[in-house]
């Protein structure tokens, strides 16, 4: 059990070690990440200010603050697992974590979460430290509690959802171009791009039954209280129904995967 | 085989693959690729003995690399048998990776970013080698490979061969039962390459550990291997140990000699003349003519511009194969 525990953490120290180890960079990427919330705040500032609304589809301008502040700070909760699935597909390199005494899905899985660690302390907290000082975001503990446990929702979300796509790379050479067009769908039927509530309502019932709305809006709207405490618990059952439902069809996938996979270089 | 630590029967592996330009017929056709079957392994059966030193010698393409991840479990074959310490590589593949140790020439063991001092470390969590052992045998292989001052360098500042002895160290760090060497020593320098082989040599006296290697380097077998098997067009052409092999390509080197003045007449007198050119020949000598004196002479003498002594390559040794083998059937 120990020795188990042991040979995670070593992982996930070493992988922890390597995001880091260029400094600059690591804030750069970090800075990047935030560059397209900001963004959103500038333009909502002036779509408010110009047409002297005071509020679209229950969002009041600094709802709209606090909302893109908090996709932002659930950037890192993002998994980049498929891009890892895929390159170590294509390129081979796959060899080496197969020869290895842990399962090749388990090792790709601490290795994205030492980026979830890592973002989460170097944004997560900043961010939301922002939100709760300038916006000012007024919420209850118990609203910070259900963000957390949705935030870890939208991750295993995202972790399953993107384990299929980067196994695409099993079956398809080149699979770049389906996996950002994946990736697109679900930052925007997510919420990563607007707050759900934005589009139609027909549009928006379908999206409250799909995965992707976890990603983003629903901890969004739970802690910036456009949502009520009651429709977020609604929500994180479904979710946990999708989670279940997720799990079983990313071990199909990688079963089947598996005996597909060419190591190149044979 | 009763005694052998590897078994495998009869394996077969295909791969598919496409040309580049090449469509079905019809009138989608041209949408869709054509593709072909390229059979890597055709029935290979063979048997490795614990503690061996075997070669897996075979061209580029001959299908080596492919029964080197069967037997590690990345890849499961199309049909056949395969128990490698007794256990299935792709049934148990988590419980044989404790077992054995693995160097792929084309892909790093190291993480790139990182000394390799943070990789030995993560190694030794991943399969749990008690702290003191850890320590003893990360001393043993720094000294065994000379890599004392380099190991706490960043990886990705380190040269080639430094690298490979890196990646040999981390897939040895827990003593495992077998090794799989996968080209190990291409494209690595020379104090490297036998840094290499020494610790290879040393391991097996020291720990009895079973090492397979595929190579297409005859010089690595004729320094290291005990056993040869021969692996051409996916199959296994020859598998016996290294005298018979030797007895059959014959204990050969090449030498070619480039000269000022057209080639020395004299020099057709110590082997078989394999090419000649304008002021250029290649011969095939006897090894033991190496050191002879007065070939000696003639290689330092005015006329010759630059010489080189080699072992046969392996395009030179699958012919010599093949001639045999008809004389045999004949």
């Amino acid at each position: 059990m120990f020795a188990s525990l042991e040979k995670y953490y070593g992982l996930f120290r070493i992988r922890a070690k390597g995001i880091t180890v260029y400094k600059g960079d690591f804030v750069v990427t970090l800075l990047l990440r935030v560059l397209f919330p900001v963004l959103m705040i500038f333009v909502w500032t002036a779509v408010y200010v110009t047409t002297g609304t005071t509020k679209i589809a229950g969002f009041s301008l600094l709802g709209i603050y606090a909302y893109f502040l908090i996709t932002a700070s659930l950037a890192p909760f993002r998994s980049d697992i498929d891009d890892m699935i895929g390159s170590d597909v294509l390129t081979g390199a796959i060899a080496v974590f197969l020869v290895r005494p842990i399962t090749y899905l388990l090792d790709s899985i601490i290795t994205d979460l030492s980026t979830v660690v890592v973002g989460f302390f170097t944004l997560t907290v900043p961010i939301l430290a922002l939100a709760v000082l300038f916006v000012p975001l007024n919420a209850s503990l118990l609203l910070f509690g259900l963000f957390g446990v949705e935030a870890i929702a939208a991750y295993l979300i995202s972790m399953l959802l993107e384990i299929m796509v980067g196994l695409l790379a099993v079956y398809f050479t080149s699979y770049a171009g389906m996996a950002a067009v994946i990736n697109r769908c679900m930052s925007f039927f997510g919420g990563g791009l607007l707050p759900l509530s934005f589009f139609p309502s027909q549009i928006s019932t379908v999206l409250s039954y799909l995965p992707f709305q976890f990603l983003y809006y629903v901890p969004a709207a739970t802690l910036s209280g456009s949502i009520s405490v009651q429709s977020s618990l609604f929500s994180l059952a479904i979710a946990a129904i999708w989670i279940v439902g997720l799990f079983v069809a990313a071990k199909f996938a990688w079963r089947a995967a598996k005996k597909h996979i060419n190591a190149v270089g044979v | 085989m009763p005694d052998s630590i590897i078994t495998i029967s009869n394996v077969k592996k295909r791969f598919k693959t496409y040309k580049a330009g090449e469509h079905k017929k019809g009138f989608l056709g041209r949408l869709m690729r054509k593709y072909y079957y390229n059979q890597a392994l055709d029935g290979v059966s063979f048997g490795i003995k614990k503690g061996e030193i075997t070669a897996l010698l075979g061209k580029n393409g001959s299908g080596k690399s492919t029964l080197i991840k069967i037997m590690t479990g990345v890849l499961h074959p199309d049909s056949g048998e395969v128990l490698v310490d007794g256990m299935s590589p792709w049934g148990d593949r988590t419980r044989l990776a404790k077992e054995i140790g693995v160097v792929f020439s084309q892909h790093n063991n190291l993480y790139f970013d990182l000394p390799p001092s943070d990789t030995f470390d993560y190694m030794k969590s991943l399969y749990s080698v008690p702290e003191h052992e850890y320590r003893q045998r990360l001393r043993y292989l720094l000294k065994l490979l000379d890599f004392e001052d380099k190991y706490k360098t960043q990886t990705r500042l380190l040269s080639f061969g430094e690298r490979m002895k890196g990646n040999f160290i981390s897939a040895l760090l827990h003593n495992p039962k077998i090794v799989f060497l996968d080209e190990a020593t291409v494209g690595i320098d020379l104090p490297s390459r036998f840094a290499l082989r020494k610790a290879v040599q040393q391991m097996r006296k020291d720990f009895g550990t079973t090492f397979v290697i595929a190579t297409h380097i005859v010089d690595d077998i004729e320094a290291l291997a005990e056993r040869i098997i021969f692996v051409d067009k996916s199959k296994v052409i020859f598998d016996g140990p290294r005298g018979e092999f030797d007895s059959i390509i014959g204990n050969k080197k090449h030498i070619e000699l480039q000269f000022s003045d057209g080639v020395d007449p004299k020099i057709k007198g110590f082997g078989k003349v394999l090419e000649q050119g304008e002021g250029y020949i290649k011969l095939e000598i006897d090894s033991d003519k190496v050191k002879d004196k007065s070939l000696s002479r003639l290689l330092f003498s005015k006329g010759v511009i630059d010489y080189s002594v080699y072992e046969p390559d392996l395009s030179y040794i699958l012919g010599k194969f093949y001639a045999t083998l008809d004389k045999r059937k004949k």
